[in-house]
């Protein structure tokens, strides 16, 4: 097998050729057949490589390591596999070949960034993961995704900016790139950390992820919310294992988006909070960094992609057949689209960590951390954003959507790949939370922890079944905030409203101060002009006396070079 | 998307599983049987002696009512926030996606 050619390039380039033939083929039926193949072609590959570091070359005299193969990077890269080609065949429909292109070189990016060895091609990568991302933004061609694609780029990019000069900086000091365990002591490594808080959406640097996130394409919105955040989740882990100050950070980040997502309109929106809200819980695993912690976020972050992207297709899939993603315009649509429902209910079922699906087998190890390296405080505030969980993604995406009032919509059930990509998403979320074994495998640490011990069960029944109780209760009262048409303001507002209004109040009064002060100089020149004219001028004394004309037409000359040089200088 | 004209006889398929959602004591029904997990959940923790990491995690009921509390404190904190942050749906004017709708193939 090691001859065949597949597995003589990194698993990042299986995509890239991909992109490059999608591009050249014109029939629809066949970009769509290698869509799905190329994540399976390259899981195989992983595979077959096992562990250990391949592909190593040297850029002016630095390593890169294109290929570590580790198994921390293993499950990631293994999980973006099956969530581009679960992706991927939701999108089947999906005729604009840009956005087929965009997800395979954002996907191939993400999956070289994972696998990189050094800092510098995880540089190369983590800016080709932005730019190839904002076009699945831009590809649904309004004036406001253009405008929403543009502040993610500017966001995105800024993550690489700060990363280059972090591993600048760091090159300088060690005269090493390598991608591995840093300590949080000198400046290159603070912009690294810096860095990966931006793309992993650390409170007050989270905001492109809601901004943006709702304005993807339908199809594209579910391949975002897969790779870029869990990319940052694996940097994070890979280089701050065991830095506490990611535990506060963490435990904010599970906390905040809550209450936003609760009375956020726009369900796209609502899951960009709770994905962000789901961060917090890797957080906290990272910052805690022991074994079990670790396996923690590997394994949350696997889940997590499963249920994030089926609740983001579930919901798209609404969008799809009714043109609208807001709460406010949605409800009871389970009569005609009961099969969406039903995955809907499974991803929020999940999410909220029900017994018996994927989230409950996968949250319970970091909190399990956490109480075990005694931090209480931080394990009550993991057990309140777990109830949090619920009232946004678990009762109130599937609730407002598919059940509630009735909206008098009656939109057809989803298309058939829709279906499909949604029943296997479904299936491995059911599957993981029954037999979570197949997960713990792939985790990069041994796994001794049964998740389904009777305390456990009981008391994550008891959260659940209360806190349902509670929103029933709130429900019957009238209490529960009405779902209306407005947004809400989040940190996007200081550079989206403020920090324009202000620059703009200030730059109208530079400029008008700028022009009243050329308009002075303008007006004395003119004067000047005036009086040279009337020395020089045709029809000054000394030339009609001299009737020299040669020397009108050298002052004529003068004046425009002067006056075009003045023009360059000072506009 | 083929876009087939959809009858309003035929019932998609998967109708069955909410089907029932539309008799008329469903609501109720669903509500009671929370109702009653609810306090068949409630009422094992004072046969059977929970193990956790913290002493508190033990006492019976501990998780029920700090669920039910922190559930509430939730819905009760995000409408206070939402006087504050409430904006219109055009704020932000056409740079912001949330007043154009979607349809279509994108």
């Amino acid at each position: 097998m090691s001859n065949l050619f597949i597995i003589q390039i990194p698993t990042a380039l299986i995509f890239f050729c991909a992109a490059i033939v999608i591009a050249s083929i014109r029939s629809q039926g066949l970009r769509g057949i290698v869509l799905l193949l190329t994540p399976i072609l390259a899981l195989f590959q992983i595979y077959q490589l096992g562990l250990g570091e391949f592909y190593s070359t040297s850029l002016f005299q630095m390593n890169m390591e294109l290929m570590r193969v580790d198994k921390l990077s293993r499950v990631f890269g293994v999980i973006f596999c099956i969530a581009a080609f679960l992706g991927n065949l939701y999108a089947w429909h999906v005729r604009d070949k840009v956005q087929q292109v965009a997800t395979l070189l954002y996907t191939g990016s993400a999956i070289g960034a994972v696998f990189a060895g050094d800092f510098l091609s995880l540089f190369f990568y983590w800016e080709g993961t932005a730019i190839a991302s904002v076009f699945l933004i831009w590809a649904r061609c309004t004036q406001a995704s253009f405008h929403t694609g543009m502040r993610y780029l500017i966001v995105q990019i800024g993550s690489g900016v700060v990363l280059l000069a972090g591993l600048a900086l760091r090159y300088h000091e060690t005269d090493s790139l390598e991608f591995g365990l840093l300590e949080l002591s000198s400046l290159s490594s603070w912009l690294i950390f810096f860095a990966f808080g931006i793309k992993c959406a650390f409170p007050l640097l989270h905001n492109w992820l809601q901004d943006s996130y709702p304005a993807g394409t339908v199809t594209g919105t579910v391949i975002l919310s897969s790779f870029t955040t869990k990319l940052a989740v694996y940097a994070l882990a890979r280089s701050f294992a065991g830095t506490e100050i990611l535990i506060y950070v963490g435990a904010v980040m599970t906390v905040f988006p809550i209450f936003f997502a609760e009375i956020e309109n726009d369900l796209r929106r609502v899951l960009a909070y709770s994905l962000n809200n789901q961060l917090g819980f890797m957080v906290v695993g990272i910052g805690v960094g022991t074994e079990l912690a670790l396996n923690g976020t590997a394994s949350h972050a696997f889940a997590h992609i499963l249920y994030k992207s089926l609740l983001f297709m579930s919901v798209g899939a609404v969008l799809f057949r009714t043109g609208t993603s807001k709460a406010s315009e949605l409800g009871g649509l389970y009569r005609t689209m009961p099969l969406t429902a039903l995955f809907c209910l499974v991803g929020a079922a999940s999410i909220s960590a029900f017994p018996l699906f994927s989230g409950f087998v996968t949250k319970s190890l970091i909190l399990d951390a956490t109480a075990s390296e005694h931090y209480p405080f931080i394990w009550c505030v993991l057990v309140f954003a777990s109830a949090g969980v619920l009232s946004h993604s678990g009762i109130k995406v599937p609730y407002f959507t598919f059940f509630a009032h009735d909206s008098g919509l009656r939109p057809q059930e989803a298309p058939l790949n829709m279906l499909m990509a949604m029943s296997i998403t479904a299936f491995l979320c059911i599957f993981l939370g029954v037999f979570p074994n197949n997960l713990y495998i792939l985790l990069p640490y041994e796994v001794a922890y049964a998740p389904y011990t009777i305390s456990h069960v009981l008391s994550q029944l008891q959260l659940l079944c209360f806190a349902l109780l509670a929103f029933t209760f709130i429900m019957k009262i009238g209490l529960h905030p009405p779902e209306i048409r407005a947004i809400n303001l989040d940190t996007d507002w200081i550079y989206r409203k403020f920090l324009p209004e202000k620059v703009s109040t200030f730059g109208t009064f530079a400029f008008k101060s700028i022009d009243s002060f050329y308009g002075a100089f303008t007006q004395h020149f003119i004067k000047l002009s005036v009086f040279l004219k009337s020395i020089f001028g045709p029809t000054a004394i000394f030339v009609r006396a001299s009737q020299n004309n040669s020397l009108e037409t050298i002052l004529v000359w003068f004046g425009v070079i002067f006056l075009g040089a003045l023009l360059i200088l000072l506009f | 998307m083929v876009n087939k004209k959809h009858k309003d006889s035929s019932k998609p398929a998967g109708y069955f599983l909410f089907s029932w959602l539309q008799a008329r004591n469903s609501v109720q029904w669903i509500i009671f049987s929370l109702l009653g997990s609810c306090a068949i959940l409630f009422g094992i923790d004072f046969f059977y002696h929970r193990h956790g990491h913290f002493e508190i995690e033990e006492w019976p009921g501990f998780f029920a009512v700090y669920g039910f509390i922190m559930f509430s404190a939730i819905i009760f904190g995000a409408k206070a926030l939402r006087f504050f942050i409430k904006r219109p749906e055009n704020y932000y004017g056409d740079k912001a996606v949330d007043s154009e709708n979607q349809k279509g193939d994108h």
